[in-house]
């Protein structure tokens, strides 16, 4: 991993994604007041795609991938470096987001175990690598933020085949749609069952799908061809 | 392979150490796979489930309706109310404390369903996991259908509490003080 990278890659992230954060946040204080318990996973997930939507492919369509590697930059750096910041801006936002759930539940009376605070925030850093790196790797295969068109369209269909599908049971439709979540959104089975039922499977594809993402998206850059003529 | 051939000092290298690992854990994963199949896992709550087939016997010694909570493994929503409200002390508390709980699970371990959870499944005429069902008689029987969170789980269920204790009024049901 290179800090220069990673540094640039923050100081990519416009403002105007803090707006939806904040967007966020204000749903969030509404779950939190009516649900009552603190859970993290989907928001997580929702953070890094707001924070690192078009991370490569916006370098790519801005013409600044050009300006990288003409310094002494491996591709395989660059991807690892960016899917470290994303992964970390998501962290650092995801415990935020968590704070503010604990310090509402703190002042309606009913104050969080301190095994879910602990849980929440261990689930916070795993959501936030495993979607960073789906993400990384919808974006080095589409330009511009067509990594997020990408991730909602694969998202999407098992979960409109779950509504239309009305033969036998909707058992394989929620297979379906269980398998596709856990690669967009890589958390194990952490975010349902907790850590106390968390099977051998759950942890092995988790770290799995974060590898396998960050192989291909690899491969995938090094297979672009950059042109430095007309730019 | 070409994809390790390729040249340690050029920037389009794909290093060997990271096809490795997604090859390692690729093979975990198929025997992680295997495993599982033959040790699957045992999803903890806080409720003290009864066995079906002892439940109506425990209803009328305790006089206490049945809750029934037909769910799955596999079924996200049911994953999340048991996280939720199964999970959670005061909800499983009060739980524990004013109904019979029995779990009725479809496809355990993603086998085959056996005959007496079909039967019950047909029974109450269940479409959608997960669904809750509070019993006391077969023409008294409410419904809870889809993911709830806790708080609309405690008022499905103070609700049907309250209405049993003013129906049944010869035999008063006692209800504890309501979670928050």
């Amino acid at each position: 991993m290179n800090g220069t990278l990673i540094w640039l890659t923050i100081r990519q992230v416009r403002w105007i994604r803090f707006a939806y954060l904040v967007l966020l946040f204000v749903t969030g204080y509404f779950e939190f007041t009516n649900r009552g318990s603190l859970s993290v996973h989907s928001e997580a997930g929702m953070m890094v795609w707001i924070l690192g939507a078009g991370t490569i492919g916006k370098d790519v369509t801005n013409g600044v991938l050009q300006s990288i590697f003409s310094r002494p930059v491996k591709r395989f750096e660059y991807v690892l470096s960016k899917w470290f910041a994303v992964g970390s801006m998501g962290v650092l936002v995801a415990w935020l987001y968590l704070g503010m759930g604990w310090t509402i539940l703190f002042f309606q009376d009913r104050p969080a175990d301190l095994t879910d605070l602990l849980t929440g925030l261990i689930i916070a850093v795993l959501a936030s690598f495993g979607t960073s790196a789906s993400l990384i790797l919808f974006s080095s295969l589409v330009p511009g933020f067509g990594d997020i068109g990408l991730m909602f369209l694969i998202g999407i269909v098992p979960t409109v085949a779950v509504q239309f599908w009305h033969g036998g049971s909707q058992y394989w439709g929620y297979i379906g749609s269980e398998v596709v979540q856990n690669f967009l959104f890589p958390a194990g089975g952490w975010a349902e069952d907790g850590f106390d039922s968390v099977s051998l499977f759950a942890w092995v594809s988790y770290f799995f799908v974060i590898t396998l993402c960050l192989t291909l998206a690899v491969w995938a850059m090094n297979r672009k061809e950059i042109t430095y003529a007309n730019s | 392979m070409p994809i390790l051939k390729s040249n340690p000092y050029s920037a389009k290298v794909m290093p060997p150490w990271m096809v490795g690992i997604t090859l390692l854990l690729f093979a975990a994963l198929v025997g992680a796979g295997f495993y599982q199949r033959q040790h699957p896992v045992v999803l903890k709550d806080l409720i003290q489930w009864v066995p079906a087939e002892q439940a109506q016997k425990a209803a009328a010694a305790l006089k206490k309706p049945i809750l029934y909570d037909f769910s799955a493994d596999w079924c996200p929503p049911s994953k999340q109310m048991r996280r939720d409200v199964f999970k959670n002390r005061e909800a499983s508390d009060w739980i524990n404390q004013n109904f019979i709980p029995v779990k009725v699970l479809d496809r355990p371990g993603l086998g085959e369903n056996d005959p007496a959870i079909t039967e019950l499944q047909k029974k109450f005429e269940i479409e959608a996991f997960p669904t809750l069902i509070v019993w006391v008689a077969d023409d008294k029987s409410q419904r809870e259908v889809g993911y709830s969170d806790k708080t609309q789980i405690m008022r499905f269920l103070q609700g049907e509490l309250a209405f049993l204790a003013t129906a049944a009024s010869s035999t008063p049901t006692v209800v504890s003080t309501p979670v928050k």
